[in-house]
């Protein structure tokens, strides 16, 4: 039984290879047969992003982001392929990007099947952008576009694709009030760093469920991120602290914001199904 | 039946008792064995399953737990990212298969526990990242003479000489109502030998991808959906007389 299969009973030989009982031991990626050009500089990059020390300029990739980016990767780079620029984001993220004199692909891992792709060629100077899961076509077909030098021959399918300038005006301005949510507060200098990574964290969430309205934008002196959208006494606040998760409140007249709080979920869960509707009515 | 999810930061091996605690009443007996590595089902360039999987080792490496029932057929399986629940046949007298909906029932039940006990870690709750149903069917063959796949496979052509050795995969991509890629479904036919040294007759059917939903709730659905792909899988690809040795049940 090969090791595709599954894992049940007979799954003992679809385990990696143990590691034996000693330490320390580095970092070891086990790697199957097929080669490819780009394979063994992201394997290195990977393995020194996971181990990074704590006192790096920012914290180790995620073991399981490091896991979905080479799987990513397998999807999307032909054997040939430059290897990318891989980097730590500043909350266990991946950021991989590709440049050549005509065209930027960035990809950003937030979490397993949780990926914002963008690129920017000649004839998109506003570049374009997807929100993705596990299914990358749109980026091979980007990649490839990339080694043929930009030679049409591949079209894009429009249906993954959220071109910047198509988001929704509301969702822009958003967007555009978190740029500057850092540089227009006042942050303690301790926690500037943190406050990036809360305004970096609430665009994305901002940009994958293109929300929409006119929320106040906060930025506390400790770097947490609050956007709050109000109507009478209904309210909904999503709350960043910059460490990759997200708070979820909701108040109304039968309740208060710390009543219905949901803290910590991860950046990459979907909202919480009263959060939706509570925004919804909000906006409406 | 399983699923893969975001580990908790909280937890490391030295809580697995706790884990064990958890589930101990049902699964009294405990075997340690190396861990899975991490498995994501990805689209885009098409490509063939390497040999052997990519995997990192990192560190320190966490166990894979199996939790046993007294009597060996019940198998749960825990590592930091993995909960797995098996259902095998021993010999024990009157043995019935125990039904799709009791085992997803009773799976259920373990993922919640486990996502409470996670809750008191601090974590807000399972985030699934993938998911995994398997049917594994196997038939013991009568010697090691050569035999013909045909009578098995409904996909072997029927003037197929007998062979003494049969590997056969084929993967097929699951799609959700916009058409959009979420899984695989793997088809495993082969011949090997068991524990015994007897020649068996494998089938092994797999679906795995990403859940709709991250939940607990969308692991369920998965596991509904792809239970009735699975089940179509296995009456389009064996013949009626396997059928008959399977002891299909309608």
């Amino acid at each position: 039984m090969s090791s595709i299969a599954n894992s049940a009973f007979s799954s003992g030989d679809a385990a990696p290879v143990p590691r034996p009982r000693r330490l320390p031991e580095p970092t070891r990626l086990l790697v199957g047969d097929d080669w490819a050009a780009w394979r063994e500089p992201v394997m290195q990059k990977l393995e020194d992003l996971v181990q990074a020390q704590s006192d790096a300029s920012a914290p180790p990739v995620r073991l399981e982001v490091a896991h979905f980016t080479l799987q990513m990767l397998k999807s999307i780079c032909p054997p040939d392929t430059a290897a990318p620029q891989i980097d730590a984001g500043p909350a266990g993220d991946a950021q991989v990007e590709w440049q050549t004199p005509t065209t930027k692909i960035r990809l950003h891992v937030v979490a397993p099947n949780c990926v914002s792709a963008w690129r920017q060629t000649p004839s998109l100077a506003n570049g374009e952008e997807a929100n993705l899961t596990n299914d990358f076509l749109i980026v091979f077909r980007w990649v490839r576009e990339m080694l043929d030098g930009g030679m049409p021959g591949f079209t894009t399918t429009a249906t993954a694709i959220v071109p910047a300038e198509t988001l929704p005006a509301e969702t822009l301005s958003i967007l555009d009030k978190l740029t500057y949510s850092v540089d227009q507060s006042v942050v303690d200098h301790e926690y500037l760093e943190k406050a990036r990574a809360a305004k970096d964290q609430a665009a994305f969430v901002v940009r994958r469920d293109r929300l929409t309205g006119n929320p106040r934008v906060m930025m506390s002196d400790d770097g947490v991120l609050t956007l709050q959208w109000r109507n009478g006494t209904n309210g909904a606040a999503l709350i960043f602290s910059g460490d990759g998760t997200v708070s979820f409140a909701v108040k109304n007249a039968q309740q208060m914001y710390s009543d219905s709080s949901l803290d910590d979920a991860p950046l990459d869960a979907s909202l919480p199904e009263e959060f939706r509707a509570a925004l919804k009515a909000l906006v409406a | 039946m399983g699923i893969q999810f975001q580990p908790v930061p909280a937890y490391q091996q030295i809580l697995s008792l706790e884990v064990w605690q958890l589930f101990r009443d049902q699964f009294p007996v405990v075997q340690e064995h190396p861990p899975l590595g991490a498995q994501f089902e990805t689209f885009g360039l098409p490509s063939t399953p390497p040999v052997f999987p990519i995997n990192f080792i990192s560190g320190a490496s966490h166990d894979r737990f199996w939790f046993l029932s007294e009597l060996g057929n019940n198998l749960l399986q825990f590592q930091p990212d993995r909960l797995l629940h098996n259902w095998r046949k021993v010999e024990i007298e009157g043995q019935e298969y125990p039904r799709f909906e009791n085992i997803v029932k009773q799976f259920r039940t373990e993922m919640q526990t486990l996502e409470d006990y996670f809750g008191r870690l601090g974590a807000a709750r399972l985030v699934i990242t993938q998911c995994e149903l398997s049917y594994l069917n196997q038939i013991s063959l009568p010697d090691w003479e050569p035999f013909s796949p045909q009578e098995w496979f409904s996909f072997v052509a029927p003037d197929e000489p007998r062979i003494d050795e049969f590997s056969c995969t084929a993967r097929r991509i699951l799609r959700d109502e916009q058409g959009r890629p979420y899984g695989r479904l793997y088809r495993e036919s082969v011949t090997g030998a068991d524990r015994r040294g007897t020649k068996v007759l494998t089938l092994n059917l797999t679906a795995r991808g990403r859940p709709a939903r991250d939940t607990i709730d969308g692991t369920l659905d998965f596991l509904a959906n792809t239970r009735h792909m699975i089940a179509n899988e296995f009456i389009r690809s064996t013949t009626p007389a396997a059928h008959r040795r399977w002891r299909r049940v309608r």
